[in-house]
């Protein structure tokens, strides 16, 4: 349960954003503290998670860049999908670059239901946002958190900073604006060679994917299978 | 099931009130407003599904293609397709106490002459090709849902079907434009034909300019004590959406969340009894607090001498 006293660990590579952060928490009646590093930086999730123990904090607000200056060598998207597995919940900050939404963050969103865009980060969204992940780790998802399976269309490959990503329709979401998502959340090898190896597009998958959600920043993809080829000669019986 | 437009709404709706078993699905016509919903239905092993009626669509879209994706494996899970769907096949279907009856196309208008026109000469699109559907009750002609049914459609429909009366309409193309006919006169023969004395538009607050004033006012025109619901709350009707959830959205409906609906999901039932929710009166008073210029509560111009 997330209220007042609520004792809430800050994650940010920038001091003065770290401040702020911590004010609005204090704010909204919850007692932060800012995590700074002990030695060096942090290499993997889990040291990270280990100095936020020592803080006996019950949740986090995290950073999403938290490579840029040092400060660790992961981001914060894979840190917030590392603690929600771990049952704590978390807010994810970000400046809502469409770079980041469409690769490291989108890379783990099934396990990041809380995002905020760190310029609107206020008392009540704070509160709203580790909430929402309390409440899913709880087992109540809300409606634009629950994936369905669903046909996916991809109509090419490309790299975004040295990532490579596919671009999609999801025609049971929305039929026109196409999403972007890192080629490594399809989990079977056979599947990704072929799409990377291909120039006649496009490339029909099913995946599960919360299309209940409003915002394409938000949807996530998942257990990502291959579809039949769309032949309507074998239809009729 | 006839028709589901794109997102959850419909799988939730379907888990809400515990349903695993379809017999019988009729996409009216091939746009993704209307098949996204069934093809999330047929992607989803957790469904049994017996049999789909839609006519393909010529053109094969991408999108088309998509759904044809969709029903080759819904296929292999068992599910049968029949790629005709008019007034000839499957004609009507029976489900419990109630008869679907398939009232447009024709066969004859869904047959489709290599040039992609009609037997007549017109260019055929999915809309002209939608569907109409018609529920019974035992004697009484409950609903009928029009799909996107344009002036070419309903042309063919005044030609072939003998009549086309019901007491709910679900208005055709969400209350969009028509294409190439005058709005008033479209929506003027469509209710001279079916004579509803609820109309239902199911239309997003969020997308077009629905329902189209002319087609509203020429709605009150033909029959003066209609009652007119959107799902959604119009653009047209308030510029604010309400400050809180109404208790008129309970259940599933769309928009519900983002405090966007008017009448929200219509629920018409069709035995034991007839009745459908929300009531006139509960819908009213919602128009009355949070849209105060309701195209359906259009106040008359008075005419001289009355009191
Ligand atoms: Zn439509």
């Amino acid at each position: 349960m997330i209220g007042v006293g609520t004792r809430v660990a800050v994650v940010d590579d920038v001091p003065d954003y770290a401040e702020t952060a911590a004010g609005i928490a204090e704010e909204a009646g919850l007692t932060p503290t800012i995590i700074e590093p002990t030695h060096g930086s942090f290499s993997v999730p889990n040291d990270l998670l280990e100095q936020i123990r020592t803080t006996r904090s019950s949740a986090v607000i995290c950073d999403h860049r938290l490579s840029d200056r040092g400060f660790a060598s992961f981001t914060g998207a894979e840190f917030v999908s590392a603690l929600y597995q771990e049952r704590i919940p978390a807010v994810l900050l970000s400046t809502f670059s469409s770079i980041d939404d469409d690769t490291s963050i989108r890379l783990h969103r099934v396990h990041i239901p809380s995002l905020v865009d760190r310029s609107f980060l206020d008392p009540e969204i704070v509160i709203g946002g580790l909430e929402r992940c309390d409440s899913e780790l709880s087992g109540i998802i809300a409606p634009d958190r629950k994936s369905w399976r669903t046909l996916v269309r991809i109509e090419g490959v490309s790299q975004e900073s040295s990532t490579a990503v596919a671009d999609a329709i999801i025609h049971t979401w929305n039929p026109v604006s196409a999403v972007r998502f890192p080629l490594e959340l399809i989990e079977d090898r056979a599947i990704r060679e072929n799409l990377c190896d291909r120039d006649t597009w496009p490339v029909r998958l099913f995946a599960r994917v919360n299309v209940g959600c409003h915002n394409g920043s938000e949807l996530y993809f998942q257990d990502f299978e291959s579809a039949p080829e769309p032949c309507m000669d074998y239809l009729a019986s | 099931m006839i028709d589901g437009g794109p997102g959850d709404t419909l799988l939730n709706f379907l888990s809400h009130r515990g349903i695993r078993r379809i017999d019988s699905v009729l996409v009216s016509h091939a746009d993704a407003d209307h098949f996204g919903g069934i093809s999330l239905l047929l992607s989803d092993p957790r469904y049994r599904v017996g049999h789909v009626y839609l006519n393909p669509d010529s053109r094969r879209t991408v999108l088309w293609d998509d759904f044809v994706s969709v029903m080759r494996a819904a296929q292999q899970r068992g599910t049968r397709f029949s790629l005709e769907l008019s007034s000839g096949n499957p004609g009507q279907l029976s489900v419990g106490a109630s008869r679907l009856e398939v009232l447009a196309p024709s066969q004859q208008f869904a047959v489709r002459t290599t040039s992609g026109q009609t037997p007549g000469g017109q260019r055929l699109t999915p809309n002209a090709m939608s569907a109409v559907v018609r529920v019974w009750t035992g004697d009484s002609p409950r609903l009928l849902i029009a799909g996107d049914i344009d002036k070419v459609g309903l042309d063919q429909l005044v030609a072939h079907a003998e009549d086309a009366r019901a007491e709910v309409l679900v208005f055709p193309h969400h209350g969009g434009l028509p294409r190439r006919a005058d709005p008033r006169d479209f929506a003027e023969s469509l209710m001279r034909l079916v004579g509803a004395h609820l109309v239902v538009f199911s239309i997003g607050r969020a997308r077009y300019r629905t329902p189209d004033p002319n087609i509203v006012s020429a709605i009150l025109d033909a029959v003066p004590d209609v009652h007119i619901a959107c799902t959604q709350l119009s653009r047209h009707c308030a510029s604010e959406r309400p400050q809180e959830r109404s208790s008129l959205h309970a259940g599933i409906s769309r928009g519900a969340e983002a405090r966007a609906c008017c009448a929200g999901t219509m629920e018409v039932t069709l035995e034991p009894e007839n009745g459908y929710w929300p009531t006139r009166q509960a819908h009213l008073d919602f128009i009355r607090l949070n849209a105060p210029t309701a195209l359906c509560r259009r106040s008359r111009v008075p005419t001289t001498g009355s009191t």
